[in-house]
This record gives C-alpha cells, structure tokens and sequence, in this order.
C-alpha cells in the first residue's frame, strides 16, 4: 500500500507519538493472521482525511502488543476487537473489556483465527 | 395563540397524506424487485442461479429437474436474473408476502425431449 | 455525594438499535460513561471470507440497512482498485446519484429520531413524510426503498433514462418544496429545538481531532474533513465542498446534517445533469490480489474497507471499519457533565448505527 512503513515492536509506541505530533488522526488498525505470525496495520490519516499513513507491525504468535491506547485513547474500542476476534494479546488498554465486548459468554472464541469456521 | 388559527384550519380540512392501507395499496413501481418466477421452458437447468446466489435460496437439481426456491431466504438481490445464461428467470414486482410456514417452492420440469 | 449507575439501553425508546450506556450520575448529572456494546454482532467479516468475492457485495449492503449503498460502493472501489479496473464514467455519476440519494434518507432519518427523542412528534411525521419521496426515488431508479443493491464490480447494474431522470427531479422539486415549508423553517426557529440542542453536548476542535471522530460529529466541530474531498466515484467532476459548523454542540451537528440535506439534493441534480451517454459496466474478470484500503464518505461518517485478496475466488480479509466505531470515543467524551435528560439527545446527535459499529 501507499505510505505505508513497517516498524517492529518496539518502535511502533515512538512512530504513534510521532503521528500525534504531526496531528494525524487514528483511523483504525486492522490485523491480520498470517499463520505462524501476526499483522497489525495501523491506519492513520494526515490532512484532514486526503492521506493516509499505515504502520504495519509484525508480531510473533505468543507475543504482547503494547497498546497504543495511552496516546490515542479511541484506538482502545479496535485494540478491545482484535484480542476478542483473535487470540493476540494486548497490555495496557486504556479500557479493557476482557475480551467481552462483542461476543458473549458462549459465542465463538476468537473467530477471525484461520482454521476457524 | 390566533396565528395558529390558518395552521389549524388548514389542518383540519385538509386530507391526510397517509393511505387506508389494508384497503388502499400503493403499487410497486415497475421496476421492483420481488419473487422470481423460472421459465421451465427456457432453463437448461444449468445451475448459474444457484451458485451465484448469494443466500443459497436455489436449489437446482438436475437429475429429478427440478428447482427448489425458498423465497424466505431470498434476498431479492436480482444476482441470478442477470447472470442466467438463458434469461429464464423474471422477477415480480411484489416479493413474497409474510407466512405462517417458511415454505420451499418447488418448480418441476417436465422430462427432458431429448 | 453518593453515585448512582443507571444503565441506560440497550432496548430505549430513542434507540432504534440496541446499546447500552452504564452513566454513572450525581444527582441528575453524569459523571462517568461505560459503552456496553456486542448485541448484535454478526461476524460480517467472518463470513466475507468464507463467500465468493462477488457476494461479499451482497453480504456488505447487509452491515447496515440505511448506508448499504455506500458500504457495497467502499467494497466495489477497494476490489476495482487491486484489480485495476477502470469504471466507465456513466457508472461513477450513477454511483454518486444513488450514494447521495442514501445520505439523503439516511439524514432525514435521523432528523425524525432527533425530533422523537425530545418528544417533537409532529417534526418526527413531517419529516419521515419528505423521507418517503425519496424512497420512492429509490425504488423507482434502483428496485428496492432501502437496499438499492446497484453495485457490481466495475460498474453499476441499472441505468437512469432521460424519462426516469425528468420525473426524478419532479419528485426532487416536490421535496424541497415540502422541506423549504415545513422542515427547514422549524429547525432554524424554533426555540423548543434550540432548547434542547444549543450547548448540549460540546465537542472541541482539538478534541474531535484526537479521538477521532468521523462525519458530521467531526465537521460539526469546525474540522472540514470529508471523504468526498478525495474525489472518488464522479465528486471531481462535479465539485464538493464540505459543510462545516463551529459551534461543536447537538444543533451544529444537525445543522451539519440540514445543510447536507439541501447539498446533496444539489449533487443530485448536478450529476443527473452532467451525467455522460455511454457504458454503464465493464466487465471484470480475474481474481483479486494484494492489498487495498478503500474509503467513501458515509452519511455517519468515514468508512474504511481494507481488502486483502489472495489470488483466490476467496477473500483473505476484510476489515471494515465504521463511522459509529469511531465516534464512540466523541461520546464518552461528550456526555460527562450533562444532564440525564439530555442524554437521548446528545447520544442520537452522533448518529449511532449499532449495526454498522458491530458489524
């Protein structure tokens, strides 16, 4: 994709603060299962929408994220999502549902895991 | 409040913008989507419809020639009118109506000529 | 003083969809918000990459009732994008006509509820009554009242005629007469309404800014931020300025909304009018591959598909990513320091789509 830089895990909390400085707003993240590793794309946006910016982190399978959510406190909502429908875990969510925020109780756990039907 | 008297009178005397429903019906315009109805004369009973269909509404089996349509999982999308080889699908202008049972609708064919 | 919290939904009278707000009060003001949400979460995205990608388009309409246009239209352009199509330009101003139709219905929706939830009934009934014209625009042009289901990948399924498009902009006409005498008038004068909305709910630039917020929430705190500004479908040829309010309370928000009512009528017009002869579809054959993100401006806000395909009739994910998700956070922020009596108002001033935002 366009403007899209990849960063490793402990870059990514300097590069987020470096988007605040430059007023980007959060758009949202996306993740991804990639087998044997995780993707997240972080989706930002510069100029009031007309760019975009995507940081691409790759992440091992048992390995934590740091929340990003210190900074920009609405990715909170998108970090919730991506531990429920994946099995990724994430510290330091500014608010954490454990993992109840979209399913209940006795849906599918983590869904959106490949292999998962 | 007497500049609210015009208001009231025109009100009051004026005929409702809303219909006698169950009595008075607005029809679809011609160009809605609703049930589909099979030209089992025109179908080859290929199958196009029924793996385009998004809702898995059609059945076709080639071997008894017959389509099973359940028109509760329909979703009038249009998908298989415009994707049927032979144009033998049409669509009505009213979708089906509300029903105690979810019933399939079977289409028979009649033996293959050949 | 003691803290009392009321959870207030998930079934309300103001909500059409359910969602729960645990508000933490003292006395009558709120002090704190905790959004429960995932009642009716479907696991779209699941289910995307289970389909063929043709269906997804179908399966995309179905997030959200009133915006499916505009999530088939953010799909259709993602997929054309990694398989560069080329749309032929008919397609593109039919694409804006019927996306525009959509915020239309979509924001005098809204504007009925906003009147229903401080109790306005006869606004609610005038409103809902100028919606049906355009519905039946709709029907009429695309088949169906709400889901117009007229996307495909590489164009558009139905075409407008010299016949259809007259009697379009007679029905137009005969909308704006009736929203010039009867919508527009009590919106800008009437002290009930200013009432409940002046003030209510403020939203700062810099806030708005850092959480995020999309749409008319967004563009309703000063910031001319719009999806349309990056000229997807036909926006370049026909020109698009944003509608901006600064003020960052409940009535900029609707003022936002009125005015983009009246925007958007134009749009209409203009596209019916510079709309060119030709194709209205290419076909497309192939499979998608690579990675694209995709973006068009909901009636809620931005909406952002990322699409990932893998050569295959399968999709290998797709992210979508709502306007309501996003505006979330605008409300936590919006409600603390507010009366409990103005919580209807404040929570429907962001357009909540609990449909779109689970997914």
């Amino acid at each position: 994709m366009e403007n899209e830089i990849t960063v490793s895990k402990a870059e990514l909390i300097t590069e987020v603060q470096k988007m605040l400085a430059q007023k980007a707003m959060f758009g949202t993240a996306t993740c991804l299962d990639l087998d044997e590793r995780f993707e997240i794309i972080y989706h930002f946006e510069l100029e009031q929408g007309l760019k975009m910016r995507h940081i691409r982190v790759s992440l091992a399978k048992d390995d934590t994220l740091p929340s990003i959510s210190n900074i920009y406190m609405c990715a909170a909502l998108i970090e919730n999502e991506m531990q429920e429908m994946f099995d990724i875990k994430i510290s330091g969510i500014a608010l954490d549902f454990k993992r109840g925020m979209l399913l209940a109780k006795e849906s599918p756990k983590t869904p959106l895991m490949k292999g998962k039907e | 409040m007497p500049w609210m008297l015009p208001t009231i009178m025109k009100n009051l005397f004026s005929r409702p913008v809303t219909r006698r429903y169950p009595y008075v019906k607005r029809p679809p315009f011609p160009e809605a989507r609703g049930k589909l109805h099979f030209d089992t004369e025109k179908c080859n009973l290929c199958g196009a419809c029924s793996r385009i269909c998004p809702a898995n509404a059609i059945i076709v089996d080639k071997e008894g020639r017959t389509i099973k349509y359940n028109p509760f999982a329909c979703i009038y999308c249009g998908n298989c009118v415009e994707g049927c080889p032979k144009k033998a699908i049409t669509m009505d202008i009213l979708y089906s109506p509300p029903a105690i049972q979810k019933e399939e609708e079977v289409i028979t064919f009649p033996p293959s000529t050949k | 003083m003691a803290r009392t919290v009321i959870p207030f939904g998930p079934q309300h009278p103001v909500f059409p969809e359910p969602i729960q707000l645990k508000l933490e009060c003292e006395d009558e003001r709120i002090v704190g918000v905790v959004p429960v949400i995932g009642y009716i979460s479907r696991g779209i995205e699941k289910a995307a990459e289970l389909n063929p990608f043709r269906n997804n388009i179908f399966l995309c309409e179905r997030v959200c009732g009133i915006c499916s246009f505009m999530h088939a239209l953010c799909y259709c352009q993602g997929i054309e994008d990694m398989m560069k199509v080329e749309v032929p330009s008919r397609a593109r101003f039919l694409r804006v006509f019927w996306a525009e139709l959509s915020r239309m219905h979509s924001h005098l929706l809204w504007l009925g509820l906003l009147a229903d939830s401080f109790g306005f009934e006869s606004l609610f009934m005038q409103v809902w009554r100028a919606r049906e014209i355009i519905l039946d625009i709709s029907e009429m042009t695309s088949g169906h009242r709400i889901i117009q289901s007229t996307n495909v990948i590489g164009g558009v399924r139905r075409d407008i005629d010299e016949e259809m498009a007259q009697k379009v902009e007679e029905m137009l006409a005969q909308f704006k007469e009736l929203a010039d005498r009867s919508i527009l008038p009590t919106i800008l004068n009437d002290p009930t309404i200013k009432e409940r909305t002046v003030g209510k709910g403020i939203l700062t630039k810099e806030q708005a800014e850092l959480l995020a917020a999309v749409g008319p929430t967004l563009r309703g705190s000063g910031v001319a931020s719009d999806m349309r500004m990056t000229e997807y479908a036909a926006y370049k040829e026909i020109g698009f300025e944003p509608i901006v309010e600064t003020a960052g309370d409940s009535y900029a928000r609707t003022l936002v909304r009125v005015k983009e009512i009246y925007q958007s009528l134009d749009i209409i017009l203009k596209a019916l009018s510079m709309m060119p002869e030709g194709d209205i579809a290419v076909r497309v054959t192939g499979r998608p591959e690579g990675e694209v993100v995709s973006r068009v401006e909901q009636p809620r806000g931005e909406l952002i598909y990322y699409v990932k395909g893998n050569g295959t009739a399968n999709l290998e994910r797709l992210k979508i990513g709502t306007p309501t998700f996003a505006n979330i956070p605008s409300l936590l922020v919006m409600l603390p320091g507010c009366e409990l009596a103005d919580v209807p108002v404040i929570t429907l001033s962001i357009d909540p789509c609990i449909a779109c935002c689970e997914r």
